[in-house]
C-alpha cells in the first residue's frame, strides 16, 4: 500500500500542491483529473520520486523510486537512440538482464529504428512497454491515451486491466473520461492543488457530468479573431 | 526580426546568469578568453589561420540545428528567414573575422564570411531514418549515441594515423589519440533528461561507478586498437603513449563527474573554467576529482534515493 500524508510543492512563491491525503492499493487502478495546472503531474511526479515535496509518501518498499514505473506525457527519447537501446538500458538500469524483447514487442514498434523518428503514438507506446519490462510495482501513466490510436487506446485498456489482475497499483491522469471510467476503481478530482471529490464506479457518471457542465462563460466574447 | 535579436541576446544574459556568474563579469572574461585562446593557436602551428576558421565555422553549425530551423520557419517567411540566418551567422562568425584581420590573415577572414552566409543553406530537414550501426548498442546511452554523431571524426583519427607512421610524425599520432579521447569526453557534456537518471535502481556511488566503468571499457574499445598501433609504430616514445592513454582515462572520469556535479543542469562557467585549468595542469585532477565526486553526489541523491 501506499499511502500519501499532507503532501505539499511550491515553486517558488506559487503553491501547486496544498496537502494531498492518498492512499492507493494494490490490484486498484485509480483515475486522476483534473484541469490543465491543477497538478496532476507534479503529484505523479513527487509520488514518482522525481520532484521534492513536504509531507510524506509511505509504502511496503524500502525505496518506492525503484518499483515504479512512470510513463510520461511526452516521453523523451535521445538522438539516434533505437528503440531496442531505449528498452535495453531501462532494464539496465533495474539490473534486468534482457535482450530480446521481440515476444513483449505487443505494439509492433520498429525497435531497430531510431526512437526519435516514431510517431508520437509509437513513442508513448515504447515507453509503457518500457515501464512493463522493468517489472515494477505502481505504475504511473500520465495522459496514456494522448496522441494514441483507437487500436492502440484499447491495447492499453487491456494492459491497465492486466496489471490490475497481477495485483499491480496503476495511477493513470486523462483528459477523456470515459478511458478513466473504462478501467479506474477509483477516480479522484483534484482542483488547484486539492484533492476535492473521490468517487468510485457508482459515482463515476454524476462526476462525469460535473466535469461537462463547466462553463467559460462570457471569457469568449472578449477573444477577438482576425 | 529586431525583436528576435533582443529576445536572443535576452537570453543569453540569463544563460550567463544561471551559469551563476554576473554578466558584468562574465563578458569581459569571455573577451578576454577569446583571444587569449586565439593568440595561443597562432603561436603553436603555420596552419593556425585555416585552423582557426574551421572552428569558426564549427561554432555555426549548432544554428543549423533541425529543430530550431523548423521553429523558425514556422515563425518567418522565407526570406525573412534567410535574412536572419544570415544575420546571425554573420554576427557569430565576426569576432573570428576581425580576430584574423588583427593578424593580417586577409584570405581566410575574408573567405569565412561568404562561408558563414552559405552555412545556412545547410540541409535542416535530415531525418536520420537509417540506423548507424555501433559497437556500443549494448552500452546505452552515451558511447552508442555519441559514436552515431562523431563516427566521421573517429574515422578521420584513425586516417591520421596513416600519414603518422608514414612519415614518422609521433606527435600527429598523439594527436590523432587525443582526438579520439576528447570525442569521448564530448558525449558527456551534456546532461540527459532527469528520467534517465531516476530510472536506476542503484545508490549514488553505485551509478557514478557504473558511468564511469563504461565510459572507461567503451573508450577502451575505441582507443586501444590506435594506441597499440602508435606502440609498435614509436617504440621509442612507449612511456610517453602509454601515459598519453593514462591521462585520457584520468579524464573520462573526471569528465563523467564533471557532468554530474552540476546536473541536471550543463556545466556552470566556473565549473567549466576549472575543467578547463585541470586539462592544462592535470595535476589538479587529484584536487578536482573528488570535489566533482563530492559535488555529484549531492546532485544526484534526491533523484537516486
Amino acid at each position: 500500500m501506499i499511502a500519501i500524508r499532507n503532501l505539499r510543492k511550491s515553486y517558488g512563491g506559487k503553491t501547486v500542491l496544498k496537502g494531498i491525503d492518498l492512499s492507493f492499493e494494490p490490484g486498484f487502478v485509480y483515475g486522476i483529473v483534473g484541469q490543465n495546472g491543477a497538478g496532476k503531474t507534479t503529484l505523479f511526479k513527487a509520488v514518482a520520486g522525481l520532484e521534492e515535496f513536504e509531507g510524506a509518501i509511505e509504502s511496503s518498499h524500502e525505496l518506492l523510486k525503484n518499483h515504479v514505473g512512470f510513463l510520461e506525457t511526452n516521453p523523451i527519447f535521445l538522438s539516434r537512440m533505437t528503440g531496442w537501446e531505449y528498452l535495453k538500458l531501462l532494464c539496465a538500469a533495474r539490473n534486468i538482464k534482457e535482450d530480446n524483447f521481440e515476444e513483449e514487442n505487443l505494439f509492433d514498434l520498429p525497435l531497430d529504428e531510431y526512437a526519435e523518428n516514431y510517431s508520437t503514438g509509437m513513442k508513448k507506446k515504447l515507453a509503457l512497454m518500457g515501464t512493463i519490462l522493468q517489472r515494477n510495482e505502481l505504475f504511473i501513466l500520465d495522459e496514456p491515451f494522448n496522441g494514441v490510436d483507437i487500436y492502440s487506446n484499447l491495447i492499453i485498456t487491456k494492459i491497465v486491466r492486466k496489471l490490475k489482475a497481477a495485483n499491480k497499483t496503476v495511477l493513470i491522469s486523462s483528459h477523456i473520461f470515459s478511458t478513466l471510467s473504462d478501467t479506474c476503481d477509483i477516480i479522484h478530482l483534484i482542483e488547484e492543488g486539492k484533492v476535492v471529490k473521490s468517487v468510485d464506479r457508482d459515482g463515476f457518471a454524476d462526476l462525469d457530468q460535473e466535469m461537462r457542465s463547466f462553463d467559460i462563460g462570457e471569457k469568449l466574447d472578449r477573444l477577438s479573431i482576425f | 526580426m529586431k525583436y528576435y535579436f533582443s529576445l536572443q541576446f535576452k537570453r543569453f544574459l540569463r544563460w550567463l546568469a544561471d551559469s551563476g556568474v554576473p554578466a558584468f563579469i562574465a563578458l569581459p572574461f569571455l573577451i578576454i578568453a577569446f583571444l587569449a585562446a586565439s593568440k595561443w593557436l597562432f603561436i603553436q602551428t603555420a596552419f593556425s589561420s585555416w585552423i582557426y576558421a574551421i572552428v569558426a565555422m564549427f561554432v555555426l553549425l549548432p544554428l543549423s540545428d533541425q529543430l530550431r530551423n523548423a521553429q523558425l520557419k514556422m515563425l518567418f517567411s522565407n526570406g525573412q528567414l534567410w535574412q536572419l540566418r544570415i544575420i546571425e551567422n554573420i554576427i557569430l562568425v565576426a569576432p573570428f573575422v576581425a580576430y584574423l584581420c588583427f593578424e593580417q590573415q586577409f584570405l581566410p577572414a575574408a573567405g569565412l564570411v561568404p562561408v558563414a552566409a552559405l552555412l545556412t543553406r545547410l540541409p535542416t530537414n535530415v531525418r536520420y531514418a537509417k540506423v548507424f550501426p555501433s559497437p556500443f548498442r549494448k552500452f546505452p546511452f552515451e558511447f552508442s549515441v555519441g559514436f552515431r554523431k562523431t563516427a566521421w571524426v573517429l574515422g578521420t583519427a584513425y586516417l591520421l594515423m596513416i600519414p603518422a607512421i608514414l612519415v614518422v610524425n609521433y606527435n600527429l599520432g598523439v594527436f590523432a589519440l587525443i582526438m579520439i579521447f576528447l570525442t569521448g569526453m564530448s558525449y558527456y557534456l551534456k546532461p540527459e533528461s532527469q528520467t534517465y537518471v531516476w530510472i536506476y535502481a542503484c545508490s549514488v556511488q553505485n551509478f557514478l561507478l557504473r558511468k564511469m566503468a563504461t565510459a572507461l571499457i567503451c573508450i577502451s574499445i575505441l582507443s586501444l586498437p590506435m594506441l597499440l598501433i602508435m606502440l609498435m609504430a614509436f617504440p621509442d616514445f612507449r612511456l610517453i603513449t602509454l601515459a598519453v592513454q593514462l591521462l585520457g582515462y584520468i579524464f573520462m572520469i573526471s569528465v563523467v563527474l564533471a557532468k554530474y556535479s552540476a546536473y541536471p543542469n550543463e556545466m556552470s562557467i566556473p565549473q567549466g573554467i576549472l575543467y578547463g585549468v585541470s586539462l592544462t595542469f592535470p595535476l589538479l585532477f587529484l584536487l578536482v576529482i573528488p570535489l566533482f565526486y563530492y559535488k555529484a553526489t549531492r546532485k544526484l541523491k534526491p533523484l537516486l534515493e
